[in-house]
């Protein structure tokens, strides 16, 4: 029995000392992805720079910084838009979040989220991932959770977490070149200016704000990489209902301020025995879904595109696909007259 | 439900446990019957539809055993065949419908030269152990070795969820007695503690290890399943990595298994025995899946053999060696290559070892004829085993791949026939020593050409070698544990299997109920249930069997 006792005291002590290293240690800048920070500082900047007038704003995870290139819009609709494609990894409420923060009355936000974005309720995105940005930089994310969330959510780091943040910490003091850019990237001042003086050449990853323009949209990439399976434009998305009501309460609450909502779909790959038919009454029932909520601009059917305009994934196009896409996101734009409706 | 999940650890074990004792001091066949709907609500977890498939065979079998021995107490005795042959037939047609039904009809439809589109027939776990155990039970019960008159005890017979999904097959010979003895639903400190220990243990083994090279092996098998080519060093290194996952899985599984049984006082059969240990095929055999060697031995290769042995009598040594050996162990290894799943890979993989084992017991005749190589040298020793363990290796690549062709192009490239590549590194070493590179199918780009493994290659291979070395250095748990009967085997007077103590520098890894094992196990415990949380739910590899 004393060997029972001795084992549960080992596991709770284990327990004790590996949570208590964590609470204590918090924040510290470990490894994270710093670059997803920067671009959330960067697209805030953009929306502070266009402050007093009306702006379009696309916003989506990664995609519509693929998809689309604003500076096409801006010019043929006269009205400054802005590119906020952030990163699929983010949860739909960081998503939410940054929209409400960037779009001010008169606005019009157009929103493409990804299919999966429509059902992240099983998976709301606290992921190892999650967890240790909230630790790096997130740290509202991490604040805003109660105790007992947070004695749920940090096994997710896993086991040998305290000890990266312990060298993390031993690297400040021993080591500050090392965290160098890791602490550039907590500091909003110093992205805005590093952004200003970024060099033309391309840097990785791809996604970073360094290879973007001052409205946001990627470099364009020319190439086709990407060899995986087409998402199945013939299938309906699934919409959950507290995602739903989620969206339903949040386009709420940006009408209430008078800022124009409405939703577009993202592009799909064309493959052998596609039938559009179906494509067509999928976009249909997507559409009645979110009717009550705002208005689906597109229809998925304009929206399929051959394998050559994808870039490295089944949601990113390259340029050429990407042009393709703006223009009709365009010629939607301005057969719904959403511009002057907006005023 | 997984044993490697928050669920099963947290909620499921202890109320079952805590329900068997406080059951336990009451009412025997009340802590029976817990334990058996505890069984059941286990497997429900997974698909409760098939608990009333899992209820159907033991209520069917039950009654046929109860049957069976009627007939055989009774004035019919003798009459037992047509009934047990019916029992049979049933079950394995059961079995055949969920396991087979696609895998036939497509080998008829692909003869014919027809299309077939599949079936949707989910498979229920743990169908081919399940119906196994029982069928073993009608044939005893039909030969007069056993019998049963209490459901609830045939119920956990069949049920109990330490072994209900991926075994150890079990025999109502070893099991039933621990059923009947009271004591076993009472708590023994000795045995919880020992049980927990074992199942801590073998939770980490799947967690830290088996998982970890499953996601080295596997970009490599679905790189030979997209037909990519493969270069020597990555084939070697997607089989090396399958095998220690398979090994450690199974390994970890047959672990949880035996330390969940001795919680709750049940020893189950040894099912794991260090395989790569062995140091002939017939020696794995002996060492690996255990549980199912004996059964097929007993109630499949014995039945054949002595059918087909009349046959060889009186003839020329070569014929007879093809009655009594060749036949019988082909149609044994096929018959267990099906049974693990339909597909040609895994008959495949069967009758690879057949031929192996026919080999090898041929090469014993040769030997123990001509006297010319003796056993035991250190030397011999590590031979024998390494050349056992390429083996059993290039077997399994068969017994992972999808198809015959990917499983065919992985032991192609292993065999060098798609070129070595080298890094780049090497290239004016190997000029300089004036060697045709070309000719020899050598190139520089890179150990790893085809850049399939996201892992860093120094960590790849310090892992094979970690790997490498547990297997073949460490004692097994039934070592560690050597000072306690962890196994039904050790129960009787003379185990049944041999024990080997841990010697030399090893000896201090033997387990013992004292502060430091406790407290290593505690933490080790705790990096488990941490690393959960941050690894996908695995299930076993032997689930889909």
């Amino acid at each position: 029995m004393r060997y029972l006792v001795y084992l549960a005291s080992s596991f709770i002590a284990f327990a004790v000392f590996y949570y208590s290293l964590i609470f204590a240690l918090f924040p510290t800048p470990v490894a994270a992805e710093y670059w997803v920070r920067e671009l959330l500082v960067f697209k805030r900047d953009i929306a502070k720079n266009l402050a007093g007038q009306p702006k379009i704003v696309v916003a989506s995870g990664s995609s519509t910084l693929f998809n689309v290139d604003t500076n096409i819009l801006s010019a043929a609709l006269k009205r400054p838009t802005i590119n906020l494609g952030l990163m699929g990894g983010l949860p739909l409420d960081t998503i939410l979040e940054e929209i409400n923060t960037v779009s001010t009355p008169g606005d019009l936000v157009i929103m493409a989220l990804e299919p999966d974005y429509y059902c992240r309720e099983a998976n709301p995105g606290y992921d190892p991932w999650q967890m240790r940005n909230a630790i790096a930089w997130n740290h509202s994310f991490w604040q805003s959770k109660s105790f007992f969330q947070k004695l749920a959510l940090i096994p997710a780091l896993g086991a040998t977490f305290p000890l990266e943040m312990l060298q993390a910490r031993l690297d400040i003091l021993l080591k500050p070149e090392l965290l160098a850019p890791r602490l550039a990237a907590l500091d909003d001042a110093q992205i805005i200016a590093k952004f200003s003086n970024r060099s033309s050449v391309s840097v990785e990853p791809i996604y970073s704000i360094y290879n973007m323009d001052g409205l946001g949209n990627v470099k364009s990439v020319h190439e086709s990489s990407y060899t995986g399976p087409p998402q199945r434009a013939d299938e309906d998305i699934k919409i959950c209902p507290q995602t739903l009501k989620r969206l339903t309460d949040f386009v709420d609450a940006l009408k209430s301020r008078q800022i124009s909502v409405v939703f577009a779909s993202t592009p799909y790959m064309s493959f052998d025995g596609l039938d559009l038919v179906k494509v067509a009454d999928s976009s249909k029932r997507f559409a009645a879904a979110l009717q009550g909520i705002a208005p689906v601009i597109d229809d998925r059917t304009e929206l399929i595109f051959s394998r050559d305009h994808f870039f490295d994934s089944v949601m990113h196009l390259n340029a050429t696909g990407r042009e393709l896409r703006t223009q009709r996101l365009l010629a939607r734009i301005q057969a719904a007259q959403l511009i002057q409706q907006s005023r | 439900m997984l044993f490697n999940s928050y669920g099963f650890i947290f909620v499921f074990l202890p109320i079952t446990f805590l329900g068997l004792l406080w059951l336990g001091k009451r009412t025997q066949q009340g802590a029976v019957l817990w334990l058996g709907l505890a069984s059941l609500v286990f497997y429900a977890y997974w698909n409760p539809i098939f608990v009333a498939l899992l209820l159907a065979t033991i209520i069917f079998n039950y009654a046929v055993a109860r049957k069976l021995s009627q007939l055989q107490g009774g004035p019919a005795s003798g009459s037992t065949k047509p009934l047990l042959v019916t029992a049979i037939t049933l079950n394995l047609l059961l079995l055949g419908y969920f396991k087979y039904t696609n895998f036939f009809i497509g080998v008829l439809a692909g003869s014919i030269g027809a299309t077939f589109q599949p079936f949707h027939i989910l498979l229920p776990l743990g169908i081919s152990f399940f119906t196994f155990t029982q069928i073993a039970f009608l044939v005893d019960v039909s030969r007069g070795f056993a019998h049963e008159h209490n459901f609830a005890r045939y119920l956990l017979f069949v049920t109990f969820f330490p072994h209900l999904i991926a075994g150890p097959v079990l025999h109502h010979k070893q099991m039933m007695p621990q059923f009947s003895e009271s004591a076993n639903f009472r708590f023994q400190t000795d045995n919880v503690c020992v049980g927990l220990s074992i199942f801590v243990l073998g939770l980490a083994k799947k967690i830290f290890i088996a998982d970890s090279f499953g996601e080295i092996a596997n970009p490599i098998f679905d790189a030979g399943t997209a037909t990519q080519s493969l270069q020597f060093f990555e084939a070697w290194v997607g089989a090396l990595a399958y095998t220690l996952q398979l090994y450690f899985d199974f390994s970890a599984y047959s672990d949880m298994a035996i330390g969940l049984s001795m919680m709750f006082n049940i020893r189950l059969p040894l099912n794991f025995n260090s395989p790569f240990k062995a140091t002939s095929v017939i020696d794995f055999w002996q060492r690996w899946h255990m549980s199912l060697t004996k059964y097929i031995g007993e109630y499949l290769y014995t039945l054949i053999s002595l059918k087909l042995m009349r046959r060889g009598l009186g003839k020329p040594f070569l014929i007879d060696t093809i009655y009594t050996l060749v036949l019988p162990t082909l149609i044994t290894f096929f018959i267990i290559g099906l049974w693990h799943g339909a597909n040609y890979t895994f008959i495949m993989f069967g009758l690879l070892h057949a031929c192996y084992l026919i080999i090898n017991h041929w090469w014993r005749l040769f030997k123990k004829k001509f006297a010319f190589a003796k056993n035991g040298s250190p030397i011999n020793c590590v031979g024998s085993c390494a050349l056992t363990y390429c083996c059993v290796v290039i077997a399994l690549v068969f017994f992972r791949a999808d198809t015959v062709a990917t499983a065919t192009a992985i032991c192609s490239a292993m065999a060098g026939l798609n070129g070595i590549s080298l890094p780049a590194t090497l290239e004016p070493l190997l000029t300089t020593l004036s060697l045709n590179t070309s000719a020899l199918g050598l190139s520089f780009s890179g150990v790893f050409a085809s850049k399939l493994f996201t892992q860093a290659h120094w960590y790849i291979f310090l892992l094979l070698a970690i790997g490498h070395l547990i297997v073949w250095s460490l004692p097994n748990i039934h070592q560690l544990m050597y000072h306690y009967k962890i196994a039904c085997e050790d129960l009787g007077a003379r185990p049944a299997i041999k024990r080997v103590e841990p010697h030399g520098t090893l000896r201090w890894l033997v387990w013992q109920p004292n502060a430091v094992w406790a407290g290593v196990l505690g933490g080790l415990f705790f990096a488990v249930v941490i690393a959960m949380a941050s690894n996908k739910p695995s299930s076993f590899l032997y689930y889909q069997f």
